[in-house]
């Protein structure tokens, strides 16, 4: 950890995301263990309801969204739960420095080592389910704001739970309400988008800061991109605060 | 002067009187949304019969009449509607202007010294359920006639709805059940707040007390909802529909705050951890408000009952009264839950073993 | 019997309000009920503790 002397907290925030990716760096399986999660749930889909590629254009905006919930719901599990046995988080609650930071950079590096992966799977997968091609652009910004959204959410629970011998259960039952309205928004914008009704403006790399207008200001589904945004900005700012009293009280 | 101020009271009552006006504005004008009049009055020959609430499709933000055929008669429906630009920023000046009154009396409130002293006691667990012993038979009987009332005139008094006929009449438990379960909660977040920032006990007792209230109040509005849906619109349930998604979500929100209290051994605990969770999950609230407005759905919007209200009077009436008689309700259960917890907690106190030893 | 079945299935208008009264009318009672008898057991057990423990 950060010597005592050192009470910068921006440095203690590096420190704990560099500390975190270096272990995820060490134990690539850890990494590795949510994208095949999130394949094998999405597999699942096509095989139990239907192959035929209309049906799987409908409904894959859901498939995706419902995946990657809960490819991060069980990733979760590893955000506090390894640092708790072996007292690192005892350790890091009496640092010098504010725990709204040190949790808001594990959440980071948690993020950036399950949730960025997903998002680098979830086009391929989307291809396999026969997306509409319009669709790609919205499902890609619903994921980039959505899945931070996801981490930022579940660490409040898992903080609640973490020193709880049957928490695994719980934990469900505490987030899983919680991730409904991002589904729900999520999956209604890529909808939307998909709908034949508008006019999609395809991102053109010589006119993108048209294209990025247009995807959040005239855009049907950017009532739903507006409210995640916000939603998301709500967990950045709130969420570390709670984490870091949650983990007092679990603590305790 | 500055020194008799009590910061902590007036935090408290500030909290409180805020709860009231959340309680309260909807009640005057709807706090969320344009007070839209949707087309009721609906004229059927010369017989003028009052609609109760009318649906999305009506709303035309003007006025206008429409003329229809319905079983070969031809039914003029005129539409009266506010433009809702101007009515947000009344709502708007309203909202600040009770937040303003509120915050004045929080203030004197913070310097008299009788209310200081009165929420200081409270704080006392004997006090409380001393206190509340005293109050429970009265909130009883008055909830108890004013629900006796209201039911009644509901049923019998009131006039058959013109489109829905006497399904109704479902409404005088199902508005009110779904408007408390929303305000449970805000009460329960305003006791989680209390208690995680002062670790007063009561408060702790009260946030605890209310979950399974909530949950049960949840489960009334969900279930004569789904009864009234599956006469009027014809199903059940209905995914579609976002504000039955997004109150469901709010009783399994309960139904989780039920489950980490139970989960965690120690009460003061569990009472932190669950305080934590509810206010965190509080983000659900706003979106059970704006739901209907924001995806298209069958959920018809709110009416304004008091006031300049397009309900028939006699049709409002006995609603009102069961929104008292729903309040009363509340803090009798309430108050009844409290009593046991603050036996439990404090069973091993002398007042609690004589009250035992009397019993 | 017959008025019984006639008011909860028939299937008119009515039928929906009887049966949306009566399952508030059960949850109510319910949530009354049950933290009373709750709070009578509470009571008896801290005086069957005393008891035991004077004797």
């Amino acid at each position: 950890m950060t010597p005592k002397t050192n009470k910068n907290g921006l440095t203690a925030f590096l420190a704990i995301i560099r500390r975190d990716l270096l272990l995820a760096y060490r134990y690539r399986a850890e990494v590795i263990n949510p994208i095949l999660y999130f394949i094998i749930i999405v597999s699942l889909y096509p095989l139990a309801i239907s192959p035929d590629p209309k049906v799987l254009t409908k409904i894959a905006p859901g498939i995706i969204w419902v995946a990657a919930l809960l490819a991060s719901l069980l990733s979760l599990d590893n955000l506090f739960r390894s640092d708790y046995e072996d007292g690192t988080l005892e350790q890091m609650l009496m640092s010098p420095h504010p725990t709204g930071i040190l949790v808001l950079a594990k959440i980071v590096a948690h993020w950036i080592t399950t949730g960025l992966p997903l998002l680098l799977v979830a086009p391929v997968l989307a291809y396999t389910l026969h997306l509409d091609p319009k669709a790609y652009s919205v499902l890609m910004i619903t994921l980039i704001i959505g899945t931070p959204i996801l981490s930022f959410v579940g660490a409040i629970g898992i903080a609640l739970t973490v020193g709880l011998r049957r928490g695994g259960m719980l934990l469900s039952i505490l987030v899983l309400p919680l991730f409904l309205p991002i589904l729900v928004l999520s999956s209604v914008a890529i909808q939307l988008a998909a709908s034949p009704r508008p006019a999609i403006a395809p991102i053109i790399p010589g006119a993108w800061f048209d294209s990025v207008v247009y995807l959040t200001t005239q855009a049907p589904y950017s009532a739903a991109i507006y409210t995640l945004s916000a939603l998301l900005i709500l967990a950045i700012t709130l969420a570390p605060l709670a984490t870091a009293a949650a983990l007092r009280i679990s603590l305790r | 002067m500055f020194s008799s101020f009590n910061f902590k009271y007036f935090i408290i009552s500030a909290a409180i009187l805020l709860l009231l006006a959340l309680v309260y504005a909807p009640h005057s004008q709807p706090l969320y949304g344009d007070p839209l009049k949707t087309g009721t009055q609906t004229k059927v020959g010369v017989q003028t019969e009052y609609g109760l609430i009318g649906t999305d499709k009506f709303r035309i933000y003007k006025s206008q009449k429409l003329e229809f055929k319905y079983k070969n008669m031809v039914v003029t429906e005129k539409i009266n509607t506010t433009a809702p630009t101007t009515g947000s920023l009344f709502l708007l000046t309203n909202w600040l202007y009770q937040l303003f009154f509120f915050l004045i009396t929080a203030i004197a409130i913070g310097y008299s010294k009788p209310i200081s002293n009165f929420i200081k006691k409270t704080g006392s667990l004997k006090y409380t359920y001393n206190l509340s012993g005293k109050f429970i038979p009265w909130i009883a009987i008055l909830a108890l006639l004013l629900a006796t009332i209201g039911i009644v005139d509901g049923l019998a008094f009131a006039p058959t709805d013109a489109k829905q006929k006497d399904s109704f009449r479902i409404i005088y438990i199902h508005v009110p059940a779904a408007m408390l379960c929303i305000q449970a909660y805000i009460v329960m977040s305003i006791a989680s707040a209390i208690a995680l920032i002062w670790r007063i006990k009561i408060a702790e007792i009260v946030a605890m007390s209310i979950a399974p209230l909530g949950a049960a109040i949840t489960a009334i509005a969900l279930i004569t909802g789904s009864l009234w849906g599956a006469r009027t619109w014809g199903t059940w349930w209905e995914w579609k529909d976002p504000r039955m998604v997004s109150v469901l979500i709010l009783f399994f929100i309960y139904l989780g705050i039920m489950g980490l209290n139970s989960a965690i051994e120690d009460k003061r605990t569990a009472a932190s951890a669950t305080g934590i969770f509810t206010l965190s999950a509080f983000v659900i609230i706003p979106f059970i408000y704006v739901s209907v407005k924001m995806f298209n759905s069958l959920h018809q919007g709110s009416t304004q009952v008091i006031g300049s209200s397009d309900m028939h009077p006699d049709m409002a009436r006995p609603l009102i009264v069961m929104f008292f008689a729903t309040m009363l309700y509340f803090t009798f259960a309430l108050l009844i839950r409290i009593r046991g917890e603050i036996l439990i907690r404090d069973r091993k106190t002398q007042w609690v073993k004589d009250i035992a030893l009397r019993s | 019997m017959n008025t019984l079945t006639e008011i909860f299935f028939s299937g008119s208008h009515w039928t929906y309000v009887w049966w949306a009264y009566a399952i508030t009318f059960i949850i109510v009672a319910a949530s009354i009920i049950i933290p009373t008898v709750r709070r009578k057991k509470t009571l008896a057990q801290i005086k069957r503790k005393i008891e035991k423990g004077q004797q």
